[in-house]
């Protein structure tokens, strides 16, 4: 189990524009760490980075004491499982498997045993002798794994391996993955864009955003603590709905035109706040009218069996708003009228840089 | 009203029916004409006698006699086979000779094409950027120019008494450091007489392979450019080296076109003509000791003046090529 640690990591392709700036992050001993943010937010740089695909213009990647930074890929004690799975077509999967230790000059027989061990675990063991061209894409991902794994590395990278596979064989290798972290205690970095892989894998999330961390944190931390809007946003589904707040007179905060609310956090930090936030889980509705709400109108409903999503505009609001509700009982149809609150406490205040306000 | 000039019915020259066949026929007729026909009238020519410019009613038939007389089998005593006399005896027959010459310059000119060009094309995908274009540019120039113009600047080059090459070696051989020559055992001091027989084939190869192996280059370019660059890492993940990488990547990865380009080699090596013979003058050299297969076709229908026997000699190519490409399909084709 190996810690790892950056340090002031920077990367440019040019020397002027950096695509990953001044990034401090520590990753523990055996933790299953997610890095999770949109395209081209920087997260799969720093995990080739970390893997030595991508020279580190800037900064240290320390694995424990040892800093990587001049380290061949190879030499880094590190296994990558690429998002298109990069098998070598015009080996069978035991070659496959067995590759990065025949490169490190174990002997044929141990070669063969650790290759038959993984392939047990990953139960691929029935096709040692095939070709990739003749998996299937479950399968091959867990050849990736495998590959990944029978090198018994320090530290194991992922780059979005589950974005080729089907929703359903995307939660089953999900679940799998978890099992086999248990399973092997090493340290593991995952970067995805999929903020519900991000949440169900990850013990630790790094929620990047133009070359910088927004925040780390445990899942539950980004979803109820979240530092600034961005993260707010970026994680729950449907997104956070974020208003924009003014007025704050006598401990009321106007939100558009809608109507005003009392300022959900103590003074004096409330004197800063610039928009609230709302998780569409939080949502409360009323009846039309009633005192401290916002008065909205349905514009469309989406059932989903267990919960139903209503979209509701308010007035001066050019976004609607989202509000996802559990088991009402209570049937609405476009066009009623309502009340909008949040649930007491749930409420999340920004600042004019975005920054949570508490 | 009265049917205007437009929409009366227009008058069908062509049914429905034939019309699709009279389309596609321009090609099977072209095709007859000038592939099919010649094809099958050279397997006809190869079993007369005729020397091309009589009329066919003089064609005097030889069954096989024509293939007998070409392979020129009689009086090879076989029980020395494994003697050198006995294979003196099989290079001094025309067709035999002219098969081996084929043979050597094929191989000396061909195998080196590749094992240059493959690397060469690594070198230049790896290395190069913005300048790849140009430079493969430069070795593919060979390749699109004439025969005849590459051969003149060769011969300029080759020439014994004023030729760059040979004042090149006699001017490295002849270096002296205090009266003491330290290469002259190694390069010449006298100019080499690049005419002489034993030179002849080497020359003809050397140009050969000069002038594909920018082509080859380009094909193998071409195909290192289909290789996922995610192998690679994914190699260097597992701790190869770069000519690890190469071995266990590059070339399995290379394969099939490494069996396309040698297939090709393999056929314009056996069908080479132009090279040698413009070098040559058309002779062959002194003793025909660069005279190829097409060559030796090219005189006995030519000079002299039977075209069943030079038919023949093009069909036993063709055998000899088709047996070739079969024994390259089995060793070199990817598998699965």
């Amino acid at each position: 189990m190996t810690p790892l640690s950056l340090k002031k990591i920077g990367k440019s392709y040019d020397g002027r524009n950096y695509v990953i700036r001044d990034l401090n992050l520590e990753i523990r001993a055996g933790e299953f760490m997610v890095f999770v943010g949109p395209s081209g937010c920087g997260k799969t740089t720093l995990l080739r980075m970390i893997a030595g695909l991508e020279e580190i213009s800037e900064g240290e990647v320390a694995f424990g004491d040892s800093v990587v930074n001049e380290l061949d890929p190879g030499e880094r004690g590190a296994a990558m499982v690429f998002q298109s799975y990069a098998l070598y077509p015009h080996m069978t999967v035991a070659e496959n498997l067995g590759f990065g230790l025949k490169m490190s000059g174990v002997a044929k027989a141990e070669r063969e045993r650790a290759v038959n061990d993984v392939a047990k675990v990953l139960q691929i063991d029935h096709m040692l002798s095939s070709k990739p061209k003749s998996l299937s894409g479950g399968q091959r991902q867990r050849v990736a794994i495998g590959r990944a794994i029978v090198r018994n590395p320090k530290v194991f990278l992922f780059d979005e391996p589950l974005s080729n596979l089907d929703a359903a064989l995307r939660v089953q290798m999900r679940i799998e993955l978890a099992r086999l972290h248990k399973q092997l205690g090493t340290t593991m970095i995952y970067v995805t864009h999929d903020q519900v892989e991000a949440m169900t894998l990850g013990q630790r999330i790094a929620v990047f955003n133009r070359g910088r961390i927004e925040q780390v944190g445990t899942p539950l931390e980004l979803y109820e603590r979240p530092e600034n809007r961005f993260v707010a946003q970026f994680i729950g589904s449907p997104k956070m709905n974020v208003l924009a707040a003014s007025g704050n007179e006598a401990g009321r905060l106007k939100i558009h035109s809608a109507g005003t609310i009392p300022v959900p956090i103590a003074q004096p930090a409330s004197s800063a706040i610039a928009a609230i936030g709302i998780r569409p889980e939080d949502v409360v509705l009323h009846e039309a009218g009633t005192p401290d709400t916002l008065a909205a109108s349905v514009t469309m409903i989406e059932h989903l069996g267990d919960a139903t999503v209503l979209y509701l505009e308010i007035d001066g609001a050019d976004q609607p708003v989202t509000a996802k509700l559990h088991g009402s009982n209570k049937q609405y149809s476009p066009g009623d009228t309502v009340g909008l609150a949040c649930v007491d406490g749930k409420m999340h205040c920004f600042n004019a840089e975005g920054a949570a306000i508490r | 009203m009265q049917p205007t000039e437009r929409n009366r019915p227009r008058k069908r020259w062509l049914s429905k029916k034939w019309a699709p066949y009279v389309f596609v026929s321009p090609f099977f007729i072209l095709f007859a004409i000038f592939g099919l026909f010649p094809l099958l009238f050279s397997v006809y020519v190869s079993l007369f006698r005729w020397d091309g410019v009589s009329p066919l009613s003089q064609m005097k038939w030889e069954g096989f006699g024509n293939y007998l007389y070409v392979l020129e089998l009689e009086g090879l005593d076989f029980r020395t086979v494994f003697t050198q006399a006995f294979w003196q005896d099989v290079y001094s027959r025309d067709f035999w000779r002219s098969l081996y010459n084929t043979l050597w310059i094929g191989v000396v000119a061909g195998l080196p094409q590749h094992l240059i060009a493959i690397p060469l094309a690594v070198f230049i995908h790896t290395q190069f950027r913005r300048a790849r274009n140009g430079i493969l540019a430069i070795y593919f120039l060979p390749f699109i120019t004439q025969t005849v113009a590459i051969v003149l600047v060769f011969q300029a080059l080759f020439s014994a008494k004023f030729g760059v090459i040979n004042s090149l070696l006699t001017g490295i051989g002849q270096w002296e450091v205090a009266g003491f020559a330290p290469f002259s055992l190694m390069f010449p001091t006298e100019p080499v007489d690049w005419a002489r027989p034993q030179k002849t084939p080497w020359i003809v190869a050397f140009v050969v392979w000069w002038r594909y192996v920018g082509w080859n280059t380009v094909l193998y370019l071409a195909a290192l450019q289909t290789i996922p660059k995610d192998l690679y890492e994914a190699a260097r993940v597992d701790g190869a080296s770069p000519w690890r990488q190469f071995v266990h990547i590059t070339l399995p990865q290379l394969r099939p076109m490494i069996f396309f380009a040698v297939t090709l080699t393999l056929i314009g090596n056996l069908q080479l003509f132009e090279e040698p013979y413009v070098l040559t003058a058309g002779t062959g050299g002194i003793g025909q000791v660069a005279e190829t297969s097409a060559m030796y076709m090219l005189r006995v229908a030519m000079t002299d003046g039977d075209f069943g026997t030079a038919s023949a000699v093009a069909w036993l190519l063709f055998m000899f090529v088709a047996l070739l490409t079969w024994m390259n399909n089995r060793v070199l084709k990817p598998k699965d």
